[in-house]
């Protein structure tokens, strides 16, 4: 009960339930325009909610999230090209029922296996994270440290055969994070004498210029986007079809509650798995890759299940498993908010408002997905030079407003390159964000740890939680390395199978 | 070389070089056991450590032949490149006039370059949505949200020729 009255005082005394509706719109409309990710969409949001109170920016950001993960399955379904990663399985069947005339059908399968995955994933993050957090008073600076480590030791893993150039990404943002007043001795480092960088390097402005920034400048060099033909309207699904629905529906959620609570494994990740088993238990699953219902509501049951249960690490122990969610923990920072059970114990108004404004931007999701698909296609089918002419503009005047200075423009700009570079030389960028982020929070621990043992090393084995956390980044990296390994092995035999190209084959 | 081995040499670079900027920073009587120097330096030390992990990776990988990165960049890569600079240029033109002549015309400019040269053809259409553009920008972030853009040196004019 006592949550619930938190919950309802946040959404009636602030306007987080009209930014819940907001970030629903704008992350459809975001979601919606084909390479766009959640991910942009929320950073391009992100300088808007420094005003803002903090329970209204983060629940705007969570929501554009929520939205942008349907969104993402309009252009799949209506021109197979989908807005965002986790919508590519939603392609499969969503476009074949395009292609026989059922576009309407399956966009309003997608919306309602949409919310059922959000609402379900709401509940498992109620349920799980204040639980989680409490393990989370264990945590000493040692502690605190190592699960630092920890983080981005993870997501530098999860690209396969690239464990080398992820920690290279990783070390890179905690080599930014330097930058500034060092907040124990006061001395400046690498600010090159410029007294606007003495605060540090704002990670609003890495993220936009490595999310946003970076894909306006791969756009340049791609072909327009198609547009979607004709008028579509959403046609919800009928009851029958609902019932039919349920199994895949539940499926997909099971999928994304385990993959959004696992740092880095994603709504894509989870929309294919939830593909995969939602044929493999289906009565028909004949029907799958030739326009199934059931194809298209297990995949965005998922990733809206994954929308929800991403917050779990992010709220509990700070690792956002995830772009979007590292764009959401910046946003928690910059409103001062620190993850972990401080968090729940002081601010439990932000939490339940949060809850509040996820159930809010989940059930308002129907009407407004009904509501803006003809302006939303309006606008996607807007030539593709206007768009990305506005987005630049939107970038540069609202990072301007953050603190209102030039040299932050260079930055993002900056950013941008690196973020170019690193995605044309293949290496994974959530590293460095998750660096640039968590890097004060690393070399704070670190020393501080160091003082209190008096410069002993030994003191981040000797404290368990530390030493739990440090054993299991170590297994992380080994497994990655054996994955990598045994990838090779596996593609060498391969090569040596084909005929013509082993040594002991044929010509 | 492949691609990998040039960037990791640059990454070496790049090493030295922080490890030397980190060796400038000004020692503190302030600091306790750990310096502001400490955590730089062993960051600049990790990525040469990991730079020629990712050379000695490479030349393994190049050894078996499964590497594919040594391939010369073809003609749509590299004009992939030039499109990204030429956007880049544009956005650091608007940083470099916006000062000068302020936000309102900068943004049209910007907005105009930025259509122009994703390739849609001189219309009154997309000066018209330039403008239009700048206006609703000006009205949203300057007007609305009170955000001291640039004004440039408009003001200053209008007040010598007032007066």
């Amino acid at each position: 009960m006592e949550m619930l009255a938190h919950a309802w005082t946040a959404l009636t005394t602030t306007p987080a339930a009209f930014a819940a509706m907001g970030g629903v719109v704008w992350g459809i409309v975001g979601g919606a325009l084909p390479g766009i990710s959640p991910s942009i969409t929320m950073a391009l949001l992100l300088p808007f909610t420094y005003g803002m109170e903090p329970v209204v920016a983060i629940v705007l950001l969570a929501s554009t999230y929520v939205g942008a993960e349907y969104g993402g399955s309009i252009p799949a379904i209506l021109i197979r090209t989908p807005g965002t990663n986790a919508a590519a399985a939603t392609a499969i069947d969503g476009y074949e029922m395009q292609r026989q005339g059922r576009g309407g059908e399956a966009l309003g399968i997608s919306l309602i296996s949409g919310v059922t995955g959000g609402l379900i994933g709401l509940i498992v993050l109620v349920a799980l994270t204040e639980p989680l957090a409490q393990v989370a008073l264990l945590f000493t600076p040692m502690a605190y440290f190592a699960l630092g480590v920890l983080a981005i030791s993870v997501i530098a893993t999860l690209a396969e055969g690239m464990l080398i150039k992820g920690l290279i990404t990783g070390v890179l943002g905690l080599m930014i994070a330097m930058v500034g007043t060092d907040p124990q001795s006061g001395v400046s480092r690498f600010t090159f004498g410029r007294p606007e960088l003495l605060g540090g390097v704002d990670y609003i402005l890495i993220m936009v210029g490595v999310f946003a920034v970076s894909e306006l400048l791969i756009q340049a060099g791609l072909p327009a986007w198609r547009k979607p033909q004709g008028d579509t309207r959403i046609k919800l699904p009928s009851f029958r079809t609902w019932r039919r629905l349920w199994r895949p529906q539940f499926i997909g959620s099971l999928i994304g509650t385990f993959e959004g609570c696992m740092p880095g494994a994603g709504g894509s990740v989870a929309a294919f798995m939830s593909y995969n088993e939602a044929k493999r238990w289906s009565s028909r699953p004949e029907e799958f890759g030739k326009g199934s219902a059931e194809g298209i509501a297990a995949p965005e049951a998922a990733n809206n299940t994954v929308a929800c249960t991403a917050l779990v690490p992010t709220l509990t122990f700070g690792i956002p498993g995830s772009n979007s969610t590292a764009v959401l923990l910046g946003g928690l920072l910059i409103h001062g908010l620190q993850p972990g059970p401080l968090l729940f114990a002081r601010e439990p108004e932000f939490i339940y408002g949060l809850y509040g404004g996820l159930a809010v931007a989940n059930v308002v999701q129907i009407p407004l997905g009904i509501l803006i698909m003809t302006p939303c296609l309006w606008l996607v089918s807007r030539p593709k030079p206007y768009l990305l002419a506005g987005i630049y503009a939107l970038i540069f005047s609202g990072v301007y407003s953050i603190n209102h200075s030039l040299l932050d423009l260079w930055i993002v700009l900056a950013a941008g390159v690196l973020g170019y570079a690193l995605r044309y030389f293949g290496f994974p960028f959530l590293p460095l964000v998750l660096g640039v982020i968590l890097g004060h929070m690393i070399e704070s621990n670190y020393r501080r740890s160091l003082v209190l043992s008096r410069g002993d090393h030994a003191i981040f084995l000797e404290d368990p939680v530390s030493a739990g956390l440090l054993a299991a980044a170590v297994l992380f990296v080994l497994g990655s390395l054996a994955r990598t390994w045994y990838g090779a092995r596996k593609q060498r035999r391969a090569l040596e199978d084909q005929p013509g190209l082993s040594g002991g084959g044929p010509g | 070389m492949t691609r990998d081995t040039g960037v990791a040499a640059g990454l070496l670079v790049l090493a030295g070089l922080y490890w030397l900027g980190a060796d400038r920073i000004r020692v503190s009587r302030l600091e306790g056991v750990v310096g502001a120097q400490a955590v730089p330096k062993g960051l600049a030390v990790s990525l040469a450590i990991l730079s020629v992990l990712l050379i000695a990776q490479d030349l393994w990988r190049g050894r078996r032949a499964v590497a594919s990165g040594g391939a010369p960049a073809d003609a749509g890569e590299v004009n992939g490149h030039l499109r990204a600079a030429g956007m880049l240029l544009i956005g650091g033109g608007y940083l470099v006039v916006v000062g000068a002549i302020g936000y309102l015309p900068a943004i049209a400019l910007l907005v105009l370059a930025t259509a122009r040269y994703m390739g849609q053809p001189w219309s009154a259409q997309l000066v018209a949505l330039a403008v239009g553009g700048a206006l609703l920008y000006d009205l949203i972030f300057v007007r609305l949200l009170g955000i001291p853009l640039p004004p440039g040196v408009w003001p200053g004019l209008w007040r010598d020729l007032a007066g």
